[in-house]
Parts: structure tokens; sequence; C-alpha cells
């Protein structure tokens, strides 16, 4: 399986427990995001305080399907020496807008600089990383025939 | 209540010589921050050992109780800092020092910043302190978190690679004549600007702050003790700090945290707001602003977020020749800013301010008589201040 970022990249190790939920369901392929129990506001990252109610407990849900490209960067310029090889490639930030303010940021794969814009709409693939994870990223949403 | 006497103004400026970041290997940075205050205690004709209190922001490491140990002060009686990095905190710490000096806590407050990128490391480059959730997809750099909301004001309103040129090109010109500036003396036209290589698209390497070395401090106590001193004080009508609801993780810098409304911005319209309403002035009376650039677009976003034009139009605004000096509606970064004089997280911003303020700038606005200084932009907490002449 192919990889759009190399497994030396950075990854710091998730310290918070937020981020290792998180990585533990990826690991498993699941996109999933905390929402609150109480008043269901999804939030990430979390700040593990409910922004809009102040609980404390969370429950995790699948990432709605839909989902679109709100911005992204092409990086040209090699910040860390493991992806000297590797530029340019994409950052983007992905919307989902069946829940309100939650964006994302991952890669988007098998696409050109050129190809991408802004609203376009994107699905979800994972990739593995290391040993035994997996990362979310997302390639164009090939739209059905009528 | 704070008396007219006990509010507080700036009296002192200093700064050490800066230079492309390793320029400077003959001091080490705690030895550029003695410099700086040391200059800038001089600057203002007061005596050393007066000094009682530092602020500073961006967890800078100089540390007041050893800057104190150094200067030989007798007494230390307050030391805060700004939370948060970026620069978010430069006018903050301003700030902080402006309520120390009002609230009694301390007599004379040094603000201070010092900065030796090729001793500690360069901003540019991985950000060690990341988090897991955007290191992984190559989300490394400043640049590139900052190109974000710059592409998405591109696709809002229209917002060109030629209008984020503008601002490089306005900084360039002023570094020209600033003798302090890093990049003074070197050309920059729209042609070079357009075609300098990308860092982070829409980014390229002209949108980009320097990295540097070097210090910056200015002094703070009341009007009332500042009549004693040599320098003509220049008052701060306003200095704020702080917010929004929902910039958590820092905003912007952090990769994906502000609020989705207010994406496309510099994060500063709580502070903008707070900073009118406390100071009583309005956009249309500013004749300067130093503006923090830590990239060209965060300059155009923070044009419009200070409500020097409506949002959307900062592109056209800076087309229109309203920022170049000296003939624009509103000259801004009048030293060369981060981008052409030093990046210095944003005190040598504060410090052209006051230069501006006094009449002492190597681009000085005719007549100026109220200055805009903001802090790190798309980062939170970020910060601003008006500086004034008049004695209200």
């Amino acid at each position: 399986m192919s990889k759009y970022l190399p497994d030396t990249i950075p990854f710091l190790e998730p310290v918070s427990d937020n981020e290792m939920i998180f990585w533990e369901y990826c690991n498993n392929k699941r996109l999933m995001f905390p929402s609150c129990v109480r008043c269901g506001l999804t939030s990430h990252p979390s700040v593990s305080v409910c922004p809009e109610c102040q609980s404390i407990d969370w429950e995790w849900h699948k990432a709605p399907g839909t989902v679109f490209l709100y911005t992204y960067t092409i990086a040209h310029y090699a910040a860390d020496e493991s992806i000297i090889n590797n530029v340019p490639y994409n950052v983007a930030v992905v919307i989902f807008p069946q829940s309100d303010d939650l964006r994302f940021v991952s890669n988007i794969v098998d696409i050109e600089p050129e190809e991408i814009f802004i609203n376009m709409e994107l699905e979800l693939i994972w990739q593995p990383f290391q040993d035994n994870r997996f990362v979310p990223r997302f390639k164009k949403k090939i739209q059905k025939g009528i | 209540m704070t008396s007219h006497a006990n509010k507080a103004c700036i009296v002192g400026i200093g700064h050490t010589k800066y230079t492309r970041w390793g320029g400077i290997t003959d001091k080490n940075e705690f030895q550029l921050a003695c410099e700086a205050i040391k200059n800038t205690v001089e600057d203002s004709g007061l005596d050393l050992k007066k000094i009682d209190g530092f602020t500073s922001y961006s967890e800078d490491r100089n540390e007041p109780i050893l800057l104190q140990c150094a200067l030989g002060l007798p007494v230390l009686r307050f030391s805060a800092m700004v939370w948060g990095g970026g620069g978010g905190g430069s006018c903050g710490s301003v700030a902080l020092a402006a309520a120390a000096v009002e609230s009694g806590q301390a007599d004379y407050v040094v603000a201070f910043r010092a900065l030796a990128q090729g001793q500690y490391g360069r901003y540019g480059q991985l950000d060690p302190d990341g988090e897991s959730f955007t290191q992984i997809y190559g989300l490394l750099s400043p640049a590139q978190m900052l190109a974000l909301p710059m592409r998405r004001h591109m696709h809002e309103y229209g917002t060109k690679a030629e209008h984020f040129g503008e601002i490089a090109l306005t900084c360039r010109e002023n570094a020209h004549r600033n003798p302090n500036a890093v990049m003074g003396g070197r050309p920059l036209d729209m042609d070079t600007y357009l075609q300098s290589r990308m860092i982070s698209d829409p980014l390229r390497l002209f949108d980009c702050c320097q990295e540097n070395d070097g210090a910056a401090a200015v002094l703070v106590t009341t009007r009332e003790r500042a009549a004693d001193l040599n320098s003509r004080p220049v008052f701060i009508p306003a200095a704020v700090h702080g917010a929004g609801q929902g910039y958590g993780m820092s905003g912007a810098l952090g990769g994906q945290n502000p609020p989705l409304k207010e994406y496309a911005s510099s994060g500063a319209g709580a502070v903008a707001k707070d900073l009118y309403n406390r100071s009583g002035i309005t956009p249309d009376k500013i004749d300067t602003a130093q503006f923090y650039e830590n990239f060209t677009g965060q300059v155009l976003m923070a044009i419009e977020d200070y409500g020097f034009c409506e949002k959307g139009e900062g592109g056209p605004f800076v087309a229109d020749g309203n920022i170049r000096w000296p003939s624009g509606s509103l000259p801004i970064n009048t030293h060369g800013g981060h981008l052409s004089e030093a990046y210095v997280h944003g005190m040598n911003h504060v410090i052209e301010g006051v230069r501006q303020i006094r009449g002492t700038s190597t681009s000085q606005v005719a007549d100026a008589k109220i200055c805009l200084v903001t802090g790190g932009p798309g980062i939170a907490p970020t910060s601003a201040l008006i500086l004034s002449k008049e004695n209200d």
C-alpha cells in the first residue's frame, strides 16, 4: 500500500487521552471524533471540557461521511529532513457539513497540486504508518454515474 | 479607578543590533537582553537601579530574576509574561507593564523580547512542540499553517498574489531608509517577488518574515514619574491582549482551530473591538500602523480586522497605495517590519510606534499623533496597543 508521506515524519507519541483514543480508533481504520454526552457538541481537537456546556463526559462517534475541502496549501519547502524527497506535497483542511464547526487536517492523495480546488468533495481512505498504525487521508470523490 | 497621573506611558526604547539568524556570535541571548534593556533605560534618562519590573511573552528564555541579578537591581517587584507563542503577546507585555505601574505594584517596568534564532533554533523549521494531529500530515512550520487562511481568503474574496506582494514591497521600501534594517539596500520589485520560490503555496519566500538575532525593549512608567525624565512620554490610550471564543490550541498557528466564521482572518476581531472601545479611538483617527508580520497575508487580514477597510477589501486597499509611505492614508511598518527590518517578535514594532509619535522615524509620517501597533496574528492570544502624542 502506498504512503503519501514517509514513516520517518515526526509523529509525536500521543499524550492526552483525546489523542490516544483518536489514534487507537485509527489503528482499526475508524475515523472517530469525540462528542459531548450532555449537549452533543463534536469537538476536535478536544480540550477535554465541552466548550458549550462544560461537561467532561465524551462519547466517540463515527465521522460524518460527507467531506469537503475547506482550504489547503502546497508545501514546496521541506521544513524537516524526513520529507526532503516528498515536496511538493499538499496539506488539506477538510470539513464535514453535517457537523457544524468540525474540521480536520489531512492530505489528499492521488492528485496533482493543480487539480485541487476548494469545496471539492472528498472521501476517506486509509494508509499504513510505521508498525500497526493507520492514518486517515482523503482522495477525490468519484461521482457515481446517473 | 486609575487617576490621570497614574496612567501608563512609554518613556524609553532600545535595542541591540539586528542580524540574520546566527549573525551574532560574540554575545549570548541573555547578554543581548541585558544590552537592549540598558539601552532602553539610558534612552529614558532613568537610573538603571530604579527598574523594578519586567514583562515579556512567547516563553522568553531570559528570566526576570536573572536579569535583576545581572543588572544589579536592588529590588524586583513585578515579573509576568503573556501565555502563548507566535509573538501574540508583544503588545500584551506592554499591557502587563502598564497594569503593573498603574496599580502601583511596580514603578518602572521594562517590556522586552530577546530572540537569537541562531543560538536556539530557527522558527521556520519543524516546531518541536507540535502535536500528533498535524505533524503526521506534514503540517510542520508556521509558513505552512498560516498559508491555510491565506488560501481561504483568496478563495472567498479574490485576493491575489500581487496584493500580498504589495505588503512585502512596502516593508522593503521603508527598510531602505532605516539603517537598523537587515534587508535595507536590497531592492525588491514585484517581478522579483512573484518569481521568488514558493515556500508553502500561496506563500512565497518574500511573504515570510526573516529569522534574526536581536533584542528590543521599552520602558513603561506612570505619567507622574515620566515628568522627571528627559524623554517626552508617549501615551498608551489602550493596550490589550486576548482572543474571541473558539481559538483553542492557539488558532491558525496550531493548524486548524480558528472558528470557521473567522477562518480567513488574522484572529484579532475581539482584540480590535476591545482596543477601540477602551481607547475611544476609531480607525479613521489613526495616522500610521505597525502591523506584526509573520506573513504578508496575515497583515492584509489584520488591516481588515482592525477596521481600516471592509472584510474582504484588504487586497484592493493595499493595491490602492494606502499603506505606502509617505502618501498613503495609512503608512504601515515604517521601520521595514519583520519582513525587512528584523524579526524581534514585534517588540521592534512597538519601538517604531514610539518613534513615530516622537517624530524620529526614518520614514516619519507627517504630524503623526496616533499609531496602532499589533501583536502576532493568526495566533491566540493576540494583542494590540494604541500610542498617542496627546496627553488626553
